[in-house]
């Protein structure tokens, strides 16, 4: 007797990262949802496994000069310089407006040094409504001649370290794939005291205006995100969770479901959608319905079946 | 609000070479744009190229939209080469368009961006004075509709091949001489940033109000990349702020636009 679809159970999406339960891995990219509010009026936020506001800092930040942005073959760069309105304005004006959802908050934050790093850690630790935070460790140590922390082993031990010794909310820590080898920082960030990590964070660029000779952005470096770099990110994101025993999640020019299972398969245990958002605001419902469908039809009753499937 | 909505090619016209109409028909119900918004249209397919594109609303009625604009880049072109009866998608209404005339006003024009302030010349029909220049004849777009929904008309050409021959902020700053009682008029413009830059030094000695809607890169469109920023005058550290053309914008007044 042909099943009729009542009878098709409805498959589990749901995964854990740390102690976050998810319904489903979908999940924003920092820095490409805003604080939510931005895309509540196109898709419902509640469908969402979980959503990451845009990066902040303990003090306000103005940003880069523009041009920020320039669009790349099958992508974009941008220096955007991590604008943002604050902690204290975010917990003021952002999360009263996000608790009224189910879907956990993750809040990306960063510092300029260790100390900002343990003050930015602290305040969104103490705030209502805050589920997990998320660790950017992409941006200059003003400390140690502008290098970034995330992409030497000691500085990046020492600033995750120190974080992970004033929270007690999950600690994701956010991979710069600008290193050559991935799986030690990984592993770098699991034994500082990481909970998860994701990856990639976009790859640094540039672009030349050949008329004038100059570049083309005003930080005259930016940041490569979209399709055009989807390959490095599956390779990247594979390495990490070669390299590591906490939960990874994926992220890296995600346009649709096949891109996300492509992630899911090499071992993400949630993947993040970014720029996608941009391009259009409904690719995060659109890929949480594609993977339902894609696991009714091979037969998956349970996206765990198919995180970290791949088959060499 | 604004929506995320397929719409279906009507017609795709080619003005002179490298200016487009574009009309569509939504597929699904939308939500009426004002003057001055805009749209983010899809210019690729398979992701390349990759970001939808800004567009002013050029002209809308029931279940129809138009854009008028010019090809520059590799979305644009795209747009120009749609066909009738393909799908396409768009972000919209965007941003804050302008802030509704009460009475007569003055509509100062450059070149393309008469794209941007016709709605407004169409909803309030006759009350304003149309200033209009652009390099050549060629550039003045729409210029018969343009002229006929304005009360009195100015035109000028770089090249003097329509109109008087220099630049139309100089036919602004002549009018306002032999007309002081229209400084008290609102000014709406839209136009190349040489002509955005003389007209605030026009504005700001003749103490004039004066919008202004900017155009900058953008990627989102609904304020969440903060890509598309322009510095504003205000009294936060350094005497400036950050503001989004998609969101904030892309009207702003033209006093707080500080140039780069």
């Amino acid at each position: 007797m042909a099943m009729n679809s009542a009878q098709i159970a409805q498959p589990s999406l749901s995964v854990q990262i740390a102690s976050l339960n998810l319904k489903n891995p979908i999940i924003t990219a920092s820095g490409t949802f805003g604080y939510g509010e931005e895309y509540s009026g196109f898709i419902d936020i509640e469908r969402l496994g979980a959503i990451v506001v845009k990066g902040l800092s303990i003090t306000p930040k103005k940003g880069n000069p523009p041009p920020r942005i320039i669009e790349t073959p099958a992508g974009m760069l941008n220096a955007i310089g991590l604008q943002n309105i604050g902690i204290a304005v975010f917990i003021n004006d952002k999360l009263p407006f996000l608790r009224q959802f189910k879907t956990p908050v993750i809040a990306n934050f960063f510092g300029d040094t260790v100390d900002e790093y343990i003050r930015a850690a602290e305040a969104l630790s103490n705030a209502n409504g805050v589920h997990a935070l998320e660790m950017n460790v992409s941006c200059p140590n003003k400390e140690a001649s502008w290098c970034v922390f995330g992409t030497n082993p000691e500085t990046l031990s020492h600033v995750v370290s120190m974080v992970r010794k004033v929270t007690r909310l999950p600690l994701i820590v956010k991979l710069s794939p600008n290193v050559t080898d991935i799986g030690l920082m990984a592993r770098v960030a699991e034994d500082s005291g990481a909970d998860a990590i994701s990856l990639v964070n976009t790859l640094t660029a540039m672009c030349v205006d050949i008329n004038r000779r100059k570049p083309i952005l005003a930080n005259i470096t930016g940041g490569l995100s979209g399709p055009a770099i989807r390959p490095v990110a599956v390779r990247m994101v594979w390495e990490a969770c070669k390299a590591v025993k906490i939960p990874v999640i994926g992220m890296g020019g995600i346009m649709n479901f096949k891109d996300a299972i492509e992630f899911l398969i090499v071992g993400a245990k949630a993947i993040a959608v970014g720029t996608a958002n941009f391009v259009n605001p409904l690719a995060t419902i659109d890929i949480i319905e594609g993977i339902e469908k894609y696991m009714i039809e091979e037969g998956f009753t349970d996206i765990n079946q198919l995180i970290g499937s791949l088959k060499i | 609000m604004s929506k995320h909505f397929p719409v279906e090619i009507i017609s795709n016209s080619s003005i002179n070479q490298q200016f487009h109409l574009l009309a569509v028909r939504p597929l699904s119900e939308i939500i009426p744009p004002e003057p001055g918004q805009f749209y983010m249209l899809q210019a690729g397919d398979n992701y390349d190229p990759l970001i939808k594109r800004p567009l002013s609303i050029f002209n809308y009625y029931e279940m129809r939209l138009e854009f008028l604009f010019r090809t520059r880049g590799r979305g644009t072109s795209y747009l120009s080469r749609t066909r009738t009866g393909e799908t396409i998608h768009l972000i919209g209404p965007l941003g804050n368009g302008y802030s509704p005339p009460n009475g007569d006003f003055i509509v100062i024009a450059g070149g393309i961006g008469i794209a941007s302030l016709m709605p407004l010349l169409r909803q309030f029909n006759k009350k304003a004075v149309l200033f209009y220049g652009a390099r050549n004849s060629n550039e003045l777009l729409m210029l018969d509709t343009a002229c006929e929904l304005a009360r009195k008309s100015f035109i000028s050409t770089d090249d003097g091949s329509k109109g008087q021959k220099g630049l139309i902020t100089g036919l602004f700053v002549d009018f306002i001489e032999s007309n002081p009682e229209c400084k008290l008029l609102p000014v709406y413009c839209c136009g190349s940033l040489p002509m955005l830059k003389t007209l605030s030094l026009i504005i700001e000695s003749h103490n004039m109000i004066c919008y202004a809607s900017v155009e900058e890169y953008m990627a989102c469109g609904v304020g969440a990349c903060l890509g598309c920023v322009v510095k504003i005058k205000n009294d936060e550290e350094n005497g400036f702020s950050y503001k989004t053309v998609c969101k904030d914008g892309p009207v702003f007044e033209l006093k707080d636009l500080i140039w780069q």
